[in-house]
């Protein structure tokens, strides 16, 4: 009978295996016109990665140094500005006399760089003083008044910001007010009080110009960020289309990942504006070891060197500060060690010799443990299992994956030079880490906190 | 155009040879889908479908295997899917008492491979997957039961079934010829 059923199924496998039949020429149409777009520019896009990485790297380098070289100069921070000014309010009337033929105008300056003359009192008060030698105390406690009071002025613009100044900011002296300053104000509250008229420079008498400081060299900006980031990690699987999701399920359960381990090394570089950029390599390891009935089975190891290039922001006050940071990197070695689960499609004929099957073995538990230096068991058959050291058998990539990177966290400025840094950090693979034809996708997710220090060349 | 010619200017998108492509294999593979579907137009709509696939993934075949084998795999894949989507597996339609009989070689040969199909494609649904997956394809019952989920002794009681209906069309077909 069995026989004669193996001669039933040749006959129809003999027949119908091989036969051929002509589709309407419908389906070739509709299959051009029902091809996502999205996966005809994914693909295009994959197929030449190396062309469209490399104009990404140098539209992000391109970028980079337009921002870095745009900056020409720098204006000093406000607390230096209000403190120069201040003096200057007080002294400058009173060395006055001395140089008042010394002292030009400079009205063809830009009004952003120059402030207005003290309000209030007219040059003739402060030349008439006729003793030169002696300070005019009255002079410098009128001057002082006149500093801190709000008058109205010609200009209406500059006057509907005087006014608008509210608590401390009004105790300042005039010189505080800049047109640069004006312009930064928000457009409702000073339109309010706009007079047509705008501010005329040759109806303003300027006495002296902002300061301003040097760009700041490249050691200054620049500092090593060395980190080390311990991480738990997550793993996502997903079976291709022709993949049963039983073998990713035996994984889930079978494999248990112990921390990994990130070190950095990175450059990080002030921009302006508290922005910076960080960029570096880091070096990560993961180790996983596989249980099956609650043993150690066998074990894998996954490194990789990855350049990031992350963009960040932080604040500053005095000792203590913050950052948030962030970007992609890009893995550019991966390297793999010891065994991963095959997939069960792939086991063959079952061998019904063998002591120890990993799906079988029950009970009489495995004596060789594996050690951390990923053996296979001599009780673990050989077939069921992916060495991945063997380039044929491994199904993960050996570079390209893309990671995106988000941490932020706090900063301890401890000297001029050392920075302390804390940063819960996040990231989690765009890419799968597994090659085209591995026939599922593996992403993976890494939460950890990273300890860093930050020192200045 | 080798192989590997043209599944590189197809990685491309090049319409050119994704047409020929088609060309190549359409006529094989429509026959797979025939085999699986109920009717033409459900065949035309698994190898519309199971295409698209191969283009999409085609970044995915490692080229060390057949890329024949490879397209195949797909469209019975796509072709279970489509089974899978009418909620069907298992079939009881009341041939449990039919006697085993032995089937005459000739019986078979006597027909041509167009009225082999129309038999196929009248089998139970739940029977037709099993019985193309089993006896055509050659894959085991464990892999059956893994691809449909079920047992593999589900599996196997559905091939005893097919068989059985198919013995009885044949007989059919026999009574037939002689009349």
């Amino acid at each position: 009978m069995s026989d004669q059923i193996n001669e039933f199924d040749q006959l129809f496998r003999d027949r119908l295996a091989d036969q051929t039949a002509t589709p309407p020429s419908a389906v070739w149409e509709n299959i051009k016109s029902t091809r996502s777009y999205g996966h005809v520019v994914a693909n295009r896009i994959s197929n030449n990665w190396k062309i469209f990485g490399t104009l990404l790297m140098l539209l992000l380098a391109g970028g980079s140094s337009i921002v870095l070289l745009g900056e020409q100069k720098e204006i000093a921070n406000e607390a230096q500005i209000n403190t120069i000014n201040q003096i200057t309010d007080v002294v400058t009337p009173i060395i006055e006399k001395e140089k008042k033929n010394k002292i030009k105008p400079t009205s063809n300056l830009e009004p952003s760089f120059v402030a207005p003359q003290i309000i209030g009192l007219k040059n003739e008060d402060i030349l008439d003083n006729t003793n030169e030698n002696v300070p005019d105390w009255q002079l410098i406690a009128s001057l002082e008044q006149a500093a801190f009071v709000r008058p109205e002025l010609e200009d209406k613009r500059l006057s509907a910001y005087i006014q608008g100044l509210e608590g401390w900011e009004s105790a300042k002296p005039k010189s505080f007010v800049r047109y640069y300053n004006m312009e930064a104000l928000p457009k409702k509250s000073v339109q309010k009080r706009i007079i047509e008229k705008q501010p005329v420079k040759a109806e303003i008498d300027y006495d002296y110009v902002m300061p301003t400081v040097d760009r700041k060299t490249f050691e200054e900006r620049t500092s090593i960020l060395l980190s080390f980031t311990p991480q738990t990690i997550s793993k996502i699987m997903q079976a291709e289309y022709n993949l049963s999701s039983s073998y990713l399920e035996e994984r889930q359960k079978t494999e248990k990942t112990r921390m990994a381990y990130t070190f950095g090394a990175m450059l990080h570089y002030e921009v302006k504006n508290n922005k910076f950029i960080e960029t570096g390599v880091q070096f990560t390891q993961i180790y996983e070891e596989m249980s099956y009935e609650g043993e150690k089975r066998f074990s894998n190891q996954y490194d990789f060197l990855e350049i990031p290039i992350l963009l960040g922001y932080e604040g500053r006050n005095a000792k203590i500060g913050w950052e948030i940071k962030g970007g992609f990197g890009v893995q550019v070695y991966n390297n793999y060690k010891g065994f991963i689960l095959k997939r069960l499609d792939e086991f063959g004929a079952p061998n019904p010799n063998a002591n120890a099957q990993f799906r079988l073995n029950k009970g009489e538990a495995v004596k060789n443990i594996i050690e951390n230096n990923h053996r296979l068991s001599k009780n673990q058959a050989r077939h069921e299992v992916l060495d991945l050291e063997n380039e044929a058998e491994n199904p993960y990539k050996s570079a390209g994956v893309i990671n995106f990177h988000l941490a932020a966290g706090l900063t301890y400025y401890h000297s001029i030079n050392t920075t302390f840094v804390l940063t819960p950090y996040y990231r989690r693979t765009l890419n799968s880490i597994t090659k085209e034809d591995a026939r599922f996708r593996e992403n993976i997710r890494y939460v950890g906190i990273s300890f860093g220090t930050r020192v200045k060349f | 155009m080798d192989e590997k010619k043209l599944i590189q200017a197809c990685l491309n998108e090049e319409e050119a040879a994704q047409k020929l492509l088609y060309d190549i294999y359409s006529p094989k593979m429509y026959f797979v889908c025939l085999r699986y579907a109920r009717h033409d137009m459900e065949a035309q709509d698994m190898l519309q479908d199971g295409f698209i696939k191969v283009f999409d993934n085609l970044r995915s075949f490692k080229s060390s295997g057949s890329f024949e084998g490879w397209i195949r795999r797909i469209m019975v894949n796509t072709s279970l899917n489509y089974c899978r989507k009418s909620s069907y597996k298992q079939e009881n339609i009341g041939i449990e008492d039919y006697q085993d009989k032995v089937v005459d070689p000739k019986a078979i040969s006597a027909l041509s491979e167009q009225e082999l199909l129309n038999i196929i494609q009248q089998l139970p649904d739940g029977y037709r997957m099993v019985f193309n997956l089993y006896v055509i394809e050659g894959y085991s019952h464990k892999e059956i039961a893994e691809l449909l989920e079920f047992t593999e002794s589900t599996s196997r009681s559905q091939l005893a079934k097919a068989k059985k209906w198919i013995q009885i069309e044949l007989e059919k077909q026999k009574i037939n010829n002689h009349v």
